[in-house]
Parts: structure tokens; C-alpha cells; sequence
């Protein structure tokens, strides 16, 4: 473990002034991300994030058993985020995806919007171990025991999904022109 | 960032690098009161569990105790005093006198009163049923 994170988990175990502040300021930013990655929806990623922050304060003591907090917190925020989507139900889903389409798709979209749009294309388990690993940063052997998966489904599910990825933005880019015309 | 060594193609590493860098908006200003705000309340809910749920558990112990000494006070006879008719009382005599014709009226009467004082003496109260507690 990291000696920051490492520091941080013991202040919260004494319940020292300004850790749990700490950790928002932390990891909220990333796990807002993973959250959003998962459930596609603003406000179920962050009541999924103020889950996991609420669950950290009620462990209390059984904190003490984790011992990398980063993963503990990736995991718990995918099971929070990936309860919500569910909840959520397949349509709901759909008519997120639809949405994003509608509002994104224009010529002058950047390559982040691309990307963000090809990314709540792919499956959720896909979704997840991506923003697992790069968001985060956790290992494959970490990403398989959270998700409770093997190793090599892990890592052979990032592979497919960043190579759904890049086939999906260049399928977008070659089309770009020609919807760029059809819009004239 | 693959674990995957040489083998990562450069395109998918680049790609690695964008989703890093994508923004995504939530979590303002306000969402971060709202999680401190819960975060505190819920800080301050596990202190208060524990002393929540000894006050609950002494005022239950009170309220049985209360309940059983009532019960016990109400239900148990103790037997002292029960009445004991003037007929009841000259009969009495009368049928001692009848045994031991030597007593006079008055040691009768005596002997009648310490009789009967000593069927009072308990040494185990008995509940008013007559079975033992």
C-alpha cells in the first residue's frame, strides 16, 4: 500500500479531524468516474459514491482488516454503482445510451466525447473492469478477485473492451464527414 | 498501465492515456457537502448506538423487576391474620375444655391464641393457591 493511503487509513481509524475529508478530496473524483463509467446516469453514480464514503465511516473499526484501501474502495464503489444500474433496469439503460446518442454525434464532437460515448456502449462487466483498471489502477489480480472473475477473464475483458474501443471511434471518425454533409 | 508489457500496441496505450484523462461531470461543490454531511451524521450514529441500547436494556431490567415484585407482592399470602370467627373461637375452647376438663375457660382461651399464633409462623411464604413458590 501506498504510505499516503496508508496514513490515511490510520487517521480514519483514530477518526482524526479532517480524514474523511481527506478521502472525499482523495477519491472522490475517481470514483465519481468509475461510478458514472458503471451506472451512466450523474445522479446514481454519485449516491453510489456517498454510499461507499457513509460505509467507510460506519466500518469503524473493521477497517482495520483492509488492507489496500484503494482496491476496497474501487470495489465497493462498483458494487454500490453496478446495484444502481441494475435497480435501473435494462431500459432505463437503453434510453441513457439513446439520449447520449442524440446529444453527442455532431462534427464537431472531440475525441474525448467519442470516447466517452463509445465507452457507455460497451457491456457492463466491459465498463467495469476499464474503469477498474484505469481509474483505479487497480492490477488484473485485483480487478478478478473484486469482480470475482479469473485472472484471465480480467484481463482478456479489458483487452476486448479497449479494442471495441478503438474500433468503434474509427468506425465514428470515418462516418464523421458524411454526417457532417448530410447536416449541410 | 496494461501490464502487459511490449506486447501493448501503441494505439491501445494511447488509448489508456485518453480514458485517464476524461473528465466526467459530476461532484461539485455541493455533492461534496452532501457526503461530508452524511459522513459526519453517520460519525456520530455509531456513538450514540451502544448508550442507546444500555438505556433500552437497564430500563427493560427496571421494568421487569418492577413487574415481578408486584406480582409477588400482590399474589403472595402471607397468611397472618386470617380471621378467626368469635363462634369458630368458643368452640374451639369448648372442645379443648371437653379433652382436658382441668384447663379453666381463660387458659384454654390462651392455649387457643398460642395455637393459633404458631400456625401462623411460616417459615416460606405460600403464594394465595396454596402450592409453594
Amino acid at each position: 500500500m501506498e504510505p499516503r493511503t496508508d496514513a490515511l487509513l490510520k487517521d480514519l481509524l483514530e477518526a482524526r479531524e479532517g480524514a474523511f475529508e481527506r478521502l472525499y478530496n482523495q477519491f472522490a473524483p475517481k470514483l465519481l468516474r468509475t461510478a458514472y463509467c458503471i451506472t451512466r446516469r450523474r445522479e446514481d453514480a454519485e449516491d453510489a459514491v456517498q454510499d461507499v464514503f457513509v460505509a467507510v465511516v460506519r466500518a469503524g473499526a473493521a477497517l482495520a482488516e483492509v488492507k489496500n484501501l484503494n482496491a476496497y474502495l474501487f470495489t465497493a464503489v462498483h458494487r454500490a454503482a453496478a446495484r444502481r444500474a441494475k435497480e435501473r433496469g435494462s431500459e432505463e439503460q437503453i434510453d441513457a445510451a439513446r439520449i447520449e446518442d442524440q446529444r453527442a454525434g455532431s462534427s464537431h464532437d472531440g475525441e474525448g466525447e467519442r470516447l466517452a460515448r463509445a465507452l457507455q456502449h460497451l457491456p457492463l462487466e466491459q465498463r467495469a473492469v476499464v474503469s477498474l483498471k484505469i481509474d483505479g489502477g487497480l492490477t488484473f489480480d485485483e480487478i478478478a478477485t473484486s469482480l470475482n472473475v479469473s485472472l484471465n477473464t480480467a484481463a482478456s475483458r479489458y483487452r476486448y473492451a479497449l479494442e471495441k474501443l478503438r474500433t468503434s471511434m474509427n468506425a465514428e471518425l470515418q462516418d464523421m464527414p458524411a454526417k457532417g454533409n448530410a447536416n449541410v | 498501465m496494461s501490464e502487459a508489457g511490449d506486447e501493448w500496441p501503441p494505439d491501445l496505450r494511447a488509448l489508456e492515456e485518453q480514458l485517464a484523462g476524461r473528465r466526467v461531470e459530476a461532484g461539485g461543490a455541493a455533492f461534496k457537502l452532501r457526503v461530508l454531511g452524511a459522513m459526519n451524521a453517520a460519525r456520530r450514529a455509531p456513538g450514540r448506538q451502544p448508550y442507546t441500547w444500555w438505556q433500552a436494556a437497564a430500563a427493560a431490567a427496571v421494568v421487569l423487576w418492577m413487574n415481578v415484585s408486584f406480582i409477588a407482592a400482590t399474589e403472595t399470602e402471607l397468611r397472618v391474620g386470617d380471621p378467626v370467627t368469635a363462634t369458630e373461637r368458643r368452640e374451639s375452647v369448648r372442645q379443648m375444655r371437653e379433652l382436658l376438663p382441668e384447663l379453666t375457660e381463660r387458659e384454654a382461651e390462651r392455649q387457643l391464641l398460642l395455637l393459633q399464633a404458631r400456625a401462623h409462623t411460616l417459615l416460606a411464604p405460600l403464594p394465595r393457591s396454596g402450592r409453594a413458590l
